[in-house]
């Protein structure tokens, strides 16, 4: 598994590299105009982490459509490698790419500001909540991506063609996440127990929506898997 | 080694004929090595195994014999070189008669028309 | 005699097709089969599910006795007749991605034969000639010590002296413990080195046979008998 995502992150090494040095150059450019710009400079700087981050998780979803759809399906599903470590490696692979991302976003922005809004930060939240905030960050990244994954490998086996494939894939997608949306609504109404987590935010947790994200999350993984190693037809 | 293959007949056979010629005619020599199935698949383009089976049939017949870990070598049985040589040749005579038969020759127009040939193609070489 | 693959009653059809309809197959331990018929025969259908990249609507299909999956994948060494490669990948990269994820890869054996091929490890996938490319997938594929290789369409669209160099590597990588299967209609260049063939057309197998008997009984060569199957 350890080679599959080397061989992931060599692929896409081009792109991470290309948004970083955006992000880089983008607000070396924005500290020149700090005196003229004045707030403008932070808020753009902000956009600019902003837009890498989209531009880096769009890139993840071809992590998987790429081998469904392209001549490259034939170099990855002929390997002797389970679904689960096709499917974990994409995983990831995508959040280290991310990460990084945001990492160097992060730290621009941090350089650009003067570290002033990251001390405002550190002064008044805890070590464990900011860690608490960075876990919650990684568990959407994996849960959203597993349940696109899922949509995408259902559409590629369900549907003939690229075209339609991917169209499908984008309709079960909607369907499922207003059928996922109303799930949890109708949880947190029948479970309203929630945990609280001090904080100067406050940050509450539902268990019952917890329960049941982790319980999607598990199905979806193991679902996609079975269906990588079991029913793409390429 | 240089041999034309004619496909409609079974490969191995025509490798076998063609060890045999070269043993009939002296190309090969008693006790000489035979080049090993492999090199010799490699440079006729044939399956390895092809060679094994023409390998096998000319040791079954007596024509080579083959020394573990070692290769295949001609034969070194007494009139082997006699032996070939009539049985090539009946092979040629047969086939001719046959075909001159075909063409409806009578035995004597046969050997008629071979004297008669055998003059001019000497002639000519 | 052991046999390393055997396909019964295969058939995999789609929403408005049938690509295989019952095809029976089986290959011995130490043969080269060639899998002989025109495009849209059921060839590379045939391939892609023993290869385990496509799964079959019914019949069963196995490889040392298992059915395609994690393990069959690690003894079989298939050729695609598609570009797999990625296309940032120097022909080092290609050999190194191998030897990452096949146990039974031989880096010495693909240095080896790069070398025969005339390919210089450092050039780019991208930049190869469609001949190139061929010679570099057959160089990756062969240089595993797998127990069945399936090669579809190994001589497709390469020039003749290609060929003859392609020709000459499959023999000269080939062993007896292992099996070959090779799909092509260029069966002219290629007959010589098949110890069985196999005729498959609308997917099912009407003549299987060993080619020399085939010679034999039919006084025909397999290219003839391809011609006249196939007209």
């Amino acid at each position: 598994m350890f080679h599959l995502i080397k061989y992931e992150l060599r692929g896409k090494l081009l792109t991470i590299l290309g948004i970083c040095l955006t992000v880089i150059i983008g607000n070396l450019f924005l500290m020149t105009k700090i005196e003229s710009w004045q707030i403008g400079v932070p808020v753009l700087s902000g956009f600019l982490g902003g837009a890498a981050l989209v531009v880096i998780c769009i890139s993840s979803l071809t992590l998987m459509s790429d081998y469904l759809y392209e001549e490259q399906g034939y170099l990855l599903f002929t390997l002797p490698q389970s679904g689960v470590s096709i499917m974990a490696s994409r995983l990831i692979a995508a959040v280290i790419q991310i990460s990084f991302v945001a990492l160097v976003s992060a730290t621009m922005f941090g350089v650009l500001d003067q570290g002033r809004l990251l001390n405002a930060i550190f002064n008044q939240v805890g070590l464990h909540e900011l860690v608490y905030s960075i876990f919650l960050h990684l568990w959407a990244i994996i849960s959203t991506l597993t349940f696109i994954y899922f949509c995408m490998v259902v559409g590629r086996i369900a549907l003939k063609g690229k075209k339609i494939g991917k169209i499908g894939s984008f309709i079960i997608f909607v369907l499922l996440s207003a059928a996922k949306a109303g799930l949890t609504v109708g949880i947190l109404n029948s479970f309203p127990q929630v945990v609280q987590i001090q904080s100067i935010t406050t940050m509450t947790m539902n268990v019952g929506s917890v329960v049941f994200d982790f319980v999607t999350f598990i199905l979806l993984f193991t679902a996609t898997s079975y269906l990588l190693e079991h029913k793409v037809d390429l | 080694m240089d041999l034309e293959f004619d496909d409609k007949m079974p490969i191995y056979l025509q490798i076998m004929d063609h060890i045999k010629m070269d043993i009939a005619t002296e190309k090969l020599k008693a006790n000489d090595k035979l080049p090993s199935v492999r090199e010799m698949a490699m440079t006729l383009k044939v399956n390895p195994n092809t060679l094994q089976r023409a390998y096998q049939e000319l040791e079954r017949l007596g024509i080579v014999y083959t020394q573990r870990g070692m290769g295949t070598f001609v034969g070194e049985r007494k009139h082997m070189i006699d032996d070939l040589k009539q049985e090539m040749a009946k092979e040629v005579i047969d086939a001719f008669i046959l075909r001159m038969k075909r063409l409806g020759f009578n035995e004597e127009e046969i050997i008629e028309s071979i004297s008669k040939n055998i003059a001019e193609v000497n002639k000519n070489v | 005699m052991y046999n390393v693959l055997e396909a019964e009653n295969l058939c995999k059809s789609y929403l408005n097709k049938r690509a295989l309809q019952g095809a029976n197959l089986t290959i011995q331990q130490g043969k080269i089969l060639g899998l002989l018929g025109p495009n849209g025969s059921g060839k590379t259908t045939f391939l892609k599910i023993a290869a385990g990249i496509l799964h079959p609507s019914s019949g069963k299909l196995l490889i040392d006795g298992k059915e395609p999956g994690v393990y069959t994948k690690s003894i079989v060494s298939y050729l695609p007749d598609t570009e797999y490669l990625f296309k940032w990948m120097k022909i080092k990269d290609a050999v190194q991605y191998f030897k990452d994820f096949y146990t039974d890869f031989d880096e010495k054996k693909a240095l080896a034969l790069l070398e025969f091929m005339k390919l210089d490890a450092n050039s780019s996938v991208k930049s190869l000639s469609k001949g190139m490319k061929e010679k570099l997938k057959l160089t990756l594929v062969l240089s595993r010590k797998a127990k069945l290789y399936i090669l579809d369409e190994p001589l497709g669209g390469v020039d003749p002296t290609a060929r003859e160099k392609i020709l000459d590597a499959i023999i000269n990588n080939f062993s007896e413990d292992s099996s070959m299967i090779i799909t092509t209609h260029l069966v002219n260049d290629i007959e010589r080195i098949f110890d069985d063939v196999a005729f498959i057309s609308d997917g099912e197998i009407v003549l299987q046979g060993n080619a020399e008997e085939l010679r034999l009984n039919k006084n025909k060569s397999i290219d003839e008998l391809y011609r006249e199957v196939f007209q």
